[in-house]
């Protein structure tokens, strides 16, 4: 473009420069050292800054009269997101049940929720720093070869509540029910596309345990997301999908999408049959559903374990909790103590070895002492 | 039904909200580090227990104004406070250097209205059909327009070419940091959790514009004195928006139309519309990359026009197109609203009260945007070792905010002193930021498409038309740089011309 300009007007332009370059170059010496020094000073002190975040204030609190403080929530996925919306909407009700403490919301996003999670382990154990996570990351990342951690290293206070998939195709699909669409699979394998968010996500185990159990084989491919899932649906450019109830549902009433089953052995819509009701080999696996989790890390003091688990059980029975879990299509959980880890030994074995046999799991689960179902 | 939405909309809350939402937003656009995204996520959280009006109203509002405010920074430090706000960046600052930062502002800002309310027309009037195209874009489509994203490289060197190559491909390989997107593996990590969820992109933008802009200025001032000199003209000339009539519209189609496509966003929307104006307009009114007025006002209408794209997903199909839209979703449902498919015919009073609160915030940050700008522009007449420490300490604060990561400041740093270098050895830092937005789409677009036609991709690139017409465009825009070709088209249209003569 440069080439259309006169040659006048690029002197022209260049001489204007060189006048006013002329004034300040003077000044410039004396100042420069000046604003280097400046320059140093300020980039030492958020140096300093950074390293005092990354390590972390210690302080001592007592037990008994926990909570004296701010407690910090970490949550492992993105601020909007589902688990975030979930979590945001938790923590009012827990705080007003524990005196009044506030409980202050962190996104801590990254490796699938392992960077958060570390960063709770990183902190003391004294309970004001909790951690708000899933199943579907949580509980798999050993397997996956993202992180050493694992739930076993933290201590649960309460599962909160579990979003259940669907198994959905387009409106004018060729198939009406499950079991059509099972039989089309098991004549052409591999042809019809699945489509998922990211490996290892809900969508992408939700598929492979119905590949699994159907005894079938589709062409799985990931989508980056949830949303991007459901538009490559819409537009034809997937034939199959499985994502939680919330995020189908206003394309499943407008009739642009037929929801085929969700992963229950109830029924979970009036008009949606239930999986394990319709394909019976379905049943021992189901429900199967992504699990929303509160933990504190482990040799947290009992008595604040004790605390928090109270306040997390009585606010699930709040009304605006209640209310809020009907809006969002989630299934209440509300497990503690035994019966949280009965859940989630029920249900590691399922995922980590269907990820494992399915080749995306870099790391038998066997190693990490988990028995096959 | 409209008539409802107005009465909802004629709440002095409402506007009062909007306002105060579009004020904010602007301010923490112009701030660099502090980005739309974050500040939406945070108000949606504040706003669980206010009616849906009311917490609309707010989140619109900085919306809005956030897109405008980023390019403040942009124009006047040469910090863009926003990634979409890059390219206003290449003409802004030289403009700002030669005095007419006040210009460069006005321009930005009707080219932000403009661009707003051209996209909130197309969401209006077009969005069913918008929406039923955008779905056709499948995996093919999307990779042949990440493609001609990756061309606009070529076109954004200002020195040389080969420089701005290697840029981008430094980005291109950046972006292959962290998990891969099909089999979860990690990549490139070195066994670093953090590095896992690859390199941030915020943390790298604050790094290589605003922190290495930092050095530089405090190491060899700038031309603040000039800067300050004229700031008297504040509203561009009627007459120069008419003269760019046609590019504002292709640039506002644009816009939209990466808007409406979920997942792609405003970044690669004002990239691509700031190449578009640098190969079709032919006389600027100052070169580009020197302060050309088109160079400003493109990117700046794209990326506004964009929020009405993205909001075309969002209403009619409950498909979020962007960060922003994803959260906004996320406060629908808590007020107990599904978007969707039928919200337009359930709830069109919903539709139009939003599609009014968008023009309300768009009428409002135009004044909003001229007050803000006005003291804005006095900071330049702050000297460099008072202001500049104040940025540096934004960028630290900006790094962290993002995920609370103390890693994203170690890559923030680090971003600064390579793109510091960059700066001392010329080289463009556009380009590595494209390759690094770009490289990861391109990566899974890819990979999509080799699973999605079982490793026949030619073979099945021919079934899909808008696909080979997107790569049919972005090969010839790469034959088009190569000088035997170039010779050839010089030649067949001599001949063509006199083949006509002859006629004659």
């Amino acid at each position: 473009m440069a080439e259309s300009y006169g040659k006048k007007d690029k002197k022209r332009s260049e001489n204007k420069k060189v006048e006013g370059e002329t004034y300040f170059q003077e000044k410039q010496m004396e100042g420069r050292m000046k604003r280097e020094k400046i320059l140093l000073l300020v980039l030492v002190l958020m140096t300093t800054l950074t390293m005092v975040l990354c390590a972390g204030g210690q302080a001592e609190e007592s037990v008994a009269n926990y909570p004296e403080k701010e407690i910090e929530a970490v949550i492992t996925w993105g601020a909007g997101g589902l688990t975030d919306n979930i979590a945001r909407n938790f923590i009012p009700l827990m705080e007003e049940r524990l005196d009044g403490a506030s409980i202050v919301p962190q996104n801590k996003s990254g490796a699938s929720g392992a960077l958060g999670s570390q960063y709770v382990i990183n902190k003391p154990a004294d309970g004001y720093t909790i951690l708000i996570t899933t199943t579907e990351s949580a509980g798999v990342w050993n397997v996956m070869g993202t992180s050493d951690l694992d739930v076993n290293d933290f201590q649960p206070i309460i599962l909160l509540s579990s979003l259940i998939p669907t198994c959905y195709v387009k409106a004018d699909a060729p198939w009406d029910t499950v079991e059509e669409l099972i039989s089309d699979a098991k004549s052409r394998p591999g042809k019809i596309i699945s489509g998922y968010a990211a490996p290892g996500s809900l969508g992408h185990v939700s598929a492979l345990l119905f590949a699994k159990h159907s005894d079938t084989q589709f062409n799985m491919v990931p989508f980056g997301g949830g949303g991007k899932v459901t538009a490559a649906l819409l537009g034809g450019h997937v034939d199959v999908a499985f994502n939680p109830l919330i995020t189908v549902m206003a394309n499943h009433q407008a009739g642009k999408i037929k929801i085929l089953s969700t992963f229950s052995n109830e029924k979970l819509l009036e008009e949606v049959p239930a999986l394990g009701a319709v394909v019976p080999s379905f049943s021992e696996v189901l429900p199967y559903g992504v699990m929303v989790m509160i933990l504190v890390k482990k040799d947290t003091p009992a008595p604040i374990v004790e605390k928090l688990t109270a306040a997390a059980a009585d606010a699930m029975k709040d009304p605006k909790w209640q209310e809020f879990a009907d809006k969002y299509y989630l299934q209440l959980m509300g497990d503690t103590g035994d019966d949280f880890w009965e859940k989630i030994n029920n249900w590691k074995p399922t995922t980590t070895w269907l990820l494992y046999e399915a080749g995306v799991a870099t790391k038998s689960p066997a190693d990490f002492d988990i028995p096959k179902k | 039904m409209f008539a409802d939405a107005l009465t909802s909309v004629l709440d002095i809350n409402v506007i009062l909200l909007t306002a105060l939402g579009s004020l904010s937003g602007v301010l923490i656009g112009a701030l660099p580090g502090l980005s739309v995204t974050m500040a939406t996520a945070l108000l949606v959280s504040l706003t669980f227990s206010w009616s849906m009006e009311y917490a609309l109203a707010m989140i619109i509002g900085v919306y809005t104004g956030g897109v405008f405010g980023g390019s403040i920074s942009a124009v006047l430090l040469n910090i863009p406070g926003a990634p979409a706000a890059i390219c206003t960046g290449f003409d802004g600052y030289p403009l700002a250097k030669q005095g007419k930062a006040m210009m460069a502002l006005g321009l930005a800002r009707i080219g932000s209205f403009i661009g707003g309310l051209i996209g909130l027309f197309f969401l209006a009037a077009f969005a069913p059909p918008i929406s039923v195209i955008a779905l056709s874009f499948g995996p093919f489509e999307y990779l042949g327009l990440i493609t001609l994203g990756l061309i606009t490289i070529g076109n954004l060197s200002e020195g040389s070419f080969i420089k701005a190559i290697i840029s981008g491909l430094v980005g291109l390989l950046l972006s292959t940091v962290g998990m891969d997107p099909v089999y979860g593996i990690p990549r490139f990590t070195f066994g670093s959790m953090e590095l896992m969820s690859g390199i941030g992109l915020i943390p790298c933008l604050i790094g290589f514009f605003g922190l290495s802009e930092v050095i530089v200025q405090m190491r060899i001032p700038s031309h603040r004195h000039k800067m300050i000199d004229q700031l008297g003209n504040v509203i561009p000339k009627m007459k120069t928006f008419l003269k760019m009539v046609p590019l504002i519209l292709r640039s506002s189609v644009i816009g939209a139309w990466i808007g409406a496509l979920p997942g792609v966003g405003g970044t690669i929307a004002s990239f691509l519309a700031y190449d578009n104006a640098k190969k079709t307009v032919k006389n600027p009114t100052q070169p580009f990359g020197k302060g050309a007025y088109e160079g400003v006002v493109a990117p700046e209408v794209a990326n506004n026009a964009m929020i009405g794209g993205a909001m075309i997903p969002l209403l009619t199909l409950g498909i979020p197109g962007d960060a922003v839209t994803a959260i906004m979703m996320g406060a629908f449902i808590v007020h107990g609203l599904q978007p969707g498919p039928l919200m337009m015919v359930n709830s069109a009073d919903l539709f139009w009260f939003i599609v009014i609160l968008f023009l309300i915030a768009n009428i409002l940050f135009l004044f909003i945007g001229l007050f803000v700008t006005k003291y804005f522009t006095r900071i330049l007449s702050l000297r460099p070792e008072t202001l500049m420490p104040i940025v540096s300490v934004l960028c630290f604060v900006g790094a962290y905010a993002i995920r609370n990561s103390p890693f994203d400041i170690v890559i923030m740093v680090t971003a600064g002193l390579i793109g510091y270098l960059f700066k001392l050895i010329k080289f463009p830092i556009g380009p590595l930021i494209i390759g690094l937005v770009l490289g990861g789409m391109a990566d899974g677009e890819l990979r999509r498409v080799s699973m999605i036609s079982e490793g026949n991709v030619l073979h099945m690139l021919f079934t899909r038309p808008i696909a080979l017409v997107i790569f049919a465009f972005a090969l010839l825009q790469v034959l088009d740089q190569i000088p035997v070709f170039k010779e050839w088209r010089k030649v067949t249209g001599k001949k063509i011309k006199n083949g006509l003569k002859i006629k004659k």
